[in-house]
Formats: structure tokens, C-alpha cells, sequence
């Protein structure tokens, strides 16, 4: 088990109104999982996954990652995490123009080791990636000279730059052709055939045959479809099902 | 990939952004050099006036006050008498240590005269004003008919001077000293007797009043003597003599000075705080437009440390480029017209030596370096506190 997630929760006020963008939320995540979450715009999946990723404290419960739990660690710590264990592709476009791809995805690998040569095995490490999305030849090239899939596809490699044990993705494929979006879910697939445990969020119900496991959010509450379409009531609490694990 | 290569990269990503910014510091380090560099040659100027002039005090007719320091600050030339007696009875008068008199003679803008100039008749034996400033000593001060100019005159030892019509050679020339001393003629006493004759001859003045007047007795005061109670007590005495104590003259001109520098001070601490103000903006709205990218930057792993020292770096590194070309602008067009400055302002402005100037300079280059890691410091905090995902979002 790579993470898993108990009673989480997390309320906004908007003016004197006061909304829940998740709600009790547990389930966990297996190295052989590659997840899709969908739901509608203002469901809460940004939220949660944010709060996975420990870009965002829950209000209530919380989430372990790897047996630790984020919200006992810094935030320089919870970014250390994020740098080493996790690769995120966050919506839209996220390249930094002013850096070339190769640097791009160099970018996570060096962030915090600034020699020389950690940056050329980087590149090494940056360029391997790139061969496998097919985009090798863009390495030059700054984002701005790329399509909309190409900055995908580099995204996507940035993401994997550090051999994260989990890939979170959050709406990777948003406007982009069914073409070019079924492309990005084959490079999902072959990277979770890999081993990388995947969660992605997407509006797209085209997209939930990719992964192995489908969860719907809605109104801040997040439910299991199985395979059969039944919809599990309410997730069960991860460290019940921890404990019930031990007793396997 | 350093913090300095991302920043150093941010900052070529947004070109012209990055040249306003250091233009605007660039100018702020001009302005700001130039005008500490000013000041200092102003008060340096004011304060070597005082050591230069090398006596404690300084007798002379009443009333030739103004002609006096005209012809020690400014060089302008002006001729005066003190009778022969009362030279005699002040170089022996209480608590004086050592003097030596000093005629003051004035040619005038005409053939006779090679130019403009005031002569000062001094007796070398006696002197101790006008021999320090020697660049090679005039073994015994300069003989009948020779003379030693001043720095700024066009003449080099073993040429001759047109005074009068009669040709002087020159024996040695004195070091710049940065007041009138630099366009004024030495000769020995003899040779003052001389020219005072051709003087009154040619302008048919008021003759001298006896054969051992002197325009001015400069005097050494005796060690802890108050020079105020002394130039009191000489005036209750001497009820004919006016008394000049240099420390005065510079203590007014210190008091004139110290106002204009205050208010130059003011208006630069003004510059200062504009550029920090203009560069807090700048780099605010610039945050405002950035916060996908560092929302990016802490999705990949970045922590908020991290962040402020990629913004710190930028703002450091946009500063000292900025200070950096400002002072060496400053050193490339200003410096080399220093000699000219220098001319025009008279005996108020001297430059420091070049260590003070290397200080005084590199102190500038390290107050406008600094003026963008302050201005950075709001946006920097803006960062350290901004929920990451919340901005994220707000891009959207």
C-alpha cells in the first residue's frame, strides 16, 4: 500500500457560506493502482488531491503516505516528499516557459542538488524519458513552440523525472482532441504497467476504462464504482481497513 | 540547476522587464555615488582648505578680511598693507610661537603681465606656509628675481613669468593644493619689494607705507592656547590689526556646507526609497502574474524557501548588475572631468584619495545592491504565505 486516506475533510467559506469540498473521505491506494477519480466542476477532486499531495492540510482526518502521516510532517518536509516520493501533473499548461523540455523535466531531479553533474545525470535521466514519450526530438525546444499534447506528453515526463511511486494528474487530458487524449491515457497506461501507481482526475467518462479502479466525486463525498456499477455506500475508513489487513 | 541559474534564467526569460529595472537601478547608483561622491569632495574639500592654509592665525589691515580669504579660497588677486612696525611688534607679541609675514601684491589684466595672478612675497627663512607645498625643494626659497608658482599655471620650473614687464624664472613649482595658492606667484621678499614698486609705478596706487610692510603675518599660536581668547586679546591690543583665524573661516563654510549636504543626503535617501518603492511594486504586480509559475514550482517539490531564494536571487542579482554598470557609468564619465569639476568649484571640492573614493563607492555599489532584495521582501513573503493550491487555482 502506497497511501491511505481516513475521515478526510476539508470546509471553505465563501463569504458567510460555508461549503464542503470533501467530506469524510477514505480509501487507499496499492503500487498496482492506476486510479480514476471523475465528478463534476466544484465536486472537490482539486481539493483532494491537493490534500494527497500535501499541497493542502485537511480539516479533519488525514492521509499517510508510505506509513507517515503528512500532516505531521513540515512543509518543507511535505515538499521534500512531493519532490522525491510523488510526481504531479497539475491542470492546464504547466511548463515554465523561460526553460527549455529537457530542462523542464531536468528541473524536479536537480531542484535541490545544483552540481554539475547531478544536472547532467538529470538530463541523461530527462532524455531517457522523453524516447519513451516519443518526444525526444523536442528536448531544445522551449513550450511555447509546442502543441497542446506535446506539453502534455512533457508534463507527464516531468512527473516521472524522479521515479515517484505515484503519479497524481489532475485533469491531464483537458482540452485536448480525443486523439491527442487518447495518446496521453496510452503513455498513463505504459507508465502504470511500469509499476507507478496513477490517480487521475478527469471530466472525461471515456477515460475511466484505462484504469483499474473508478471513484466518483460528488458534492465533496467520494464513492467507489466497481466493475458490477455498484457504488460502495461510503468508503471504508483506511486504517479500519488497516487493521483488518494486519489481521489477513 | 542552481537557484542562481533559475533565477539568472527568470531574469533573460523577461529581457525587458529585467533591463527597465536595472536601468532604474542603474540611475539610482549613478545618482547616488555621484552625489555621496559630491558631498564628500565638498567636505573633504572644506577640510583640507583648514590644513592646507598652515597657520593658526593670521594678521592683516582691518577691513582686508574679505580680500583675504578671496585670495586664499578663490585666488582672486587684491593688494594690502600692515605697516612695518606693527609686523615687527605682532611677531613678537604673547603666546605666538613662530610667524613669518607675507606681501600680497596683485598684477592686473593687461601686456604687462603674463596673467592674472596674486603674488605673495614671503621670506623663506621664516616661512612655514608655503614650503611644505614645494614638489622640490627651493633650497634657501627662491633668490632675487626668481619665483615659485602655483599648480594650476601653466609654467614649468626653468621657464620665465612676465610680471610687470620683467621676465622671472621659475625655481619650483608647489604641489595642487586646491585653493588660491594654485594660481598665486611666491617670490622672495626682495623680489616682492621689486615688483610692489612696479606695481604702484604701473597703477599709480597708494604707496607702501614704509620699507618693511607686510600685506599679512601668518602666525603659529602657542600649544594650549585657545585661538579664540588669543585673536580677542590681540585685538584689545593691537587696536589696528585684524585677526583671521582660518578654523573660523572653515567653521562658516563648514556650517554652509553641512546644510547643502544634509539636503543632498535627504534627496538621496528619497531616490533611494522611490527605486526600493518602484521595484516593490514592480516585483508585486510581476508575483501576481508569476503565481502559476511558482505554484508549479512547489507542485514539483519546491519548498517555500525555496521560492523566496529563487525571488531573492533575481531581485540580488538585478541590483548589482544595475549598481555595478551605474558606478562604473559613473567612474567612466564622471571621474576623468574631475580635474575640471575641481577648477570650476575652487577650493570647496577635492576629491577623496582613491581609497576613500574606492569606499566610498563600493559602500554606494552595496546600499543599491540591496535596494531590490528589500523591495523583494513583501513578495517574497507573499510567496512564503500564499496556500499553494489556492493560487493555483486562482490561474485558472
Amino acid at each position: 500500500m502506497i497511501f491511505s486516506i481516513s475521515g478526510l475533510g476539508k470546509t471553505y467559506k465563501r463569504g458567510e457560506m460555508v461549503f464542503s469540498a470533501a467530506e469524510n473521505i477514505s480509501f487507499m491506494v496499492d503500487r498496482q493502482d492506476f486510479v480514476c477519480i471523475t465528478g463534476e466542476s466544484g465536486s472537490g477532486k482539486s481539493t483532494l488531491l491537493n490534500m494527497l499531495t500535501g499541497l493542502l492540510q485537511p480539516d479533519e482526518g488525514f492521509v499517510r503516505f508510505e506509513g507517515r502521516n503528512i500532516a505531521e510532517l513540515s512543509d518543507d518536509e511535505r515538499a521534500r516528499l512531493r519532490n522525491s516520493r510523488i510526481g504531479c501533473i497539475p491542470q492546464g499548461y504547466s511548463l515554465l516557459n523561460n526553460f527549455t523540455v529537457l530542462d523542464n523535466v531536468c528541473l524536479p531531479c536537480c531542484l535541490y542538488n545544483a552540481g554539475r553533474s547531478a544536472y547532467k545525470d538529470a538530463a541523461k535521466k530527462a532524455r531517457l524519458i522523453l524516447r519513451r514519450m516519443g518526444i525526444s526530438h523536442l528536448a531544445a525546444e522551449h513550450p511555447r513552440n509546442l502543441s497542446g499534447g506535446e506539453q502534455r506528453r512533457v508534463a507527464i515526463a516531468r512527473g516521472m523525472a524522479t521515479d515517484p511511486v505515484l503519479l497524481v494528474a489532475d485533469e491531464p487530458t483537458g482540452d485536448l482532441d480525443p486523439k491527442t487524449a487518447a495518446a496521453i491515457l496510452g503513455v498513463f497506461g505504459e507508465i502504470h504497467r511500469n509499476g507507478t501507481a496513477i490517480i487521475m482526475v478527469t471530466h472525461e467518462k471515456d477515460h475511466i476504462p484505462f484504469a483499474n479502479r473508478h471513484f466518483v466525486m460528488e458534492r465533496g463525498q467520494l464513492q467507489e464504482i466497481f466493475p458490477d456499477g455498484t457504488r460502495s455506500s461510503a468508503a471504508p475508513a483506511a486504517e479500519h481497513a488497516c487493521i483488518s489487513d494486519s489481521f489477513k | 540547476m542552481s537557484t542562481f541559474a533559475i533565477a539568472w534564467n527568470n531574469l533573460l526569460h523577461r529581457r525587458f522587464r529585467s533591463l527597465c529595472l536595472a536601468l532604474l537601478i542603474m540611475l539610482t547608483a549613478f545618482v547616488i555615488a555621484g552625489g555621496t561622491l559630491f558631498g564628500s569632495s565638498l567636505r573633504n574639500g572644506v577640510r583640507s582648505t583648514a590644513d592646507r592654509l598652515g597657520a593658526d592665525a593670521m594678521f592683516l589691515p582691518p577691513g582686508a578680511e574679505r580680500e583675504l580669504e578671496g585670495a586664499l579660497l578663490e585666488g582672486k588677486p587684491s593688494t594690502f598693507y600692515l605697516p612695518g612696525d606693527t609686523v615687527r611688534q605682532l611677531s613678537s607679541a604673547k603666546n605666538v610661537k613662530r610667524s613669518s609675514p607675507q606681501l600680497y601684491i596683485s598684477t592686473f589684466d593687461s601686456p604687462h603681465c603674463g596673467s592674472l595672478v596674486q603674488i605673495i612675497g614671503y621670506d623663506p627663512k621664516t616661512d612655514f606656509v608655503v614650503a611644505p607645498w614645494l614638489i622640490e625643494s627651493v633650497p634657501g626659497g627662491p633668490k632675487t628675481g626668481e619665483i615659485v608658482i602655483g599648480n594650476a599655471i601653466q609654467l614649468e620650473p626653468g621657464e620665465e613669468m612676465l610680471l610687470f614687464d620683467m621676465r622671472y624664472k621659475v625655481a619650483g613649482k608647489l604641489e595642487k593644493t586646491g585653493m588660491g595658492f594654485d594660481v598665486s606667484v611666491f617670490a622672495g621678499m626682495e623680489t616682492a619689494y621689486t615688483l610692489i614698486d612696479r606695481y604702484e609705478k604701473y597703477l599709480e596706487a597708494i604707496p607702501m607705507p614704509d620699507k618693511d610692510a607686510a600685506s599679512v603675518v601668518v602666525v603659529e599660536i602657542e600649544k594650549g592656547v585657545d585661538h579664540e581668547t588669543f585673536a580677542r586679546d590681540i585685538r584689545m591690543e593691537y587696536r589696528s590689526v585684524g585677526v583671521i583665524l582660518p578654523q573660523a573661516i572653515i567653521g562658516n563654510m563648514m556650517k554652509h556646507l553641512n546644510l547643502t549636504i544634509a539636503v543632498l543626503t535627504g534627496l538621496l535617501i528619497v531616490i533611494w526609497i522611490l527605486s526600493a518603492f518602484v521595484l516593490a511594486i514592480v516585483f508585486t504586480v510581476a508575483l501576481h502574474e508569476r503565481k502559476r509559475e511558482f505554484g508549479v514550482f512547489r507542485a514539483f517539490g519546491a519548498t517555500r524557501g525555496k521560492l523566496v531564494s529563487i525571488l531573492m536571487t533575481e531581485s540580488a542579482l538585478l541590483s548589482a548588475g544595475g549598481a555595478s554598470i551605474g558606478i562604473l557609468l559613473l567612474c567612466i564619465t564622471v571621474l576623468p572631468f574631475n580635474a575640471f569639476i575641481e577648477s570650476s568649484l575652487g577650493s570647496e571640492y577635492l576629491l577623496p584619495s582613491a581609497g576613500v573614493t574606492a569606499l566610498i563607492l563600493g559602500g554606494c555599489f552595496l546600499l543599491c545592491a540591496s535596494v531590490g532584495p528589500v523591495a523583494a521582501v513583501l513578495s517574497a513573503m507573499r510567496i512564503s504565505y500564499a496556500d499553494t493550491s489556492l493560487i493555483m487555482k486562482e490561474d485558472m
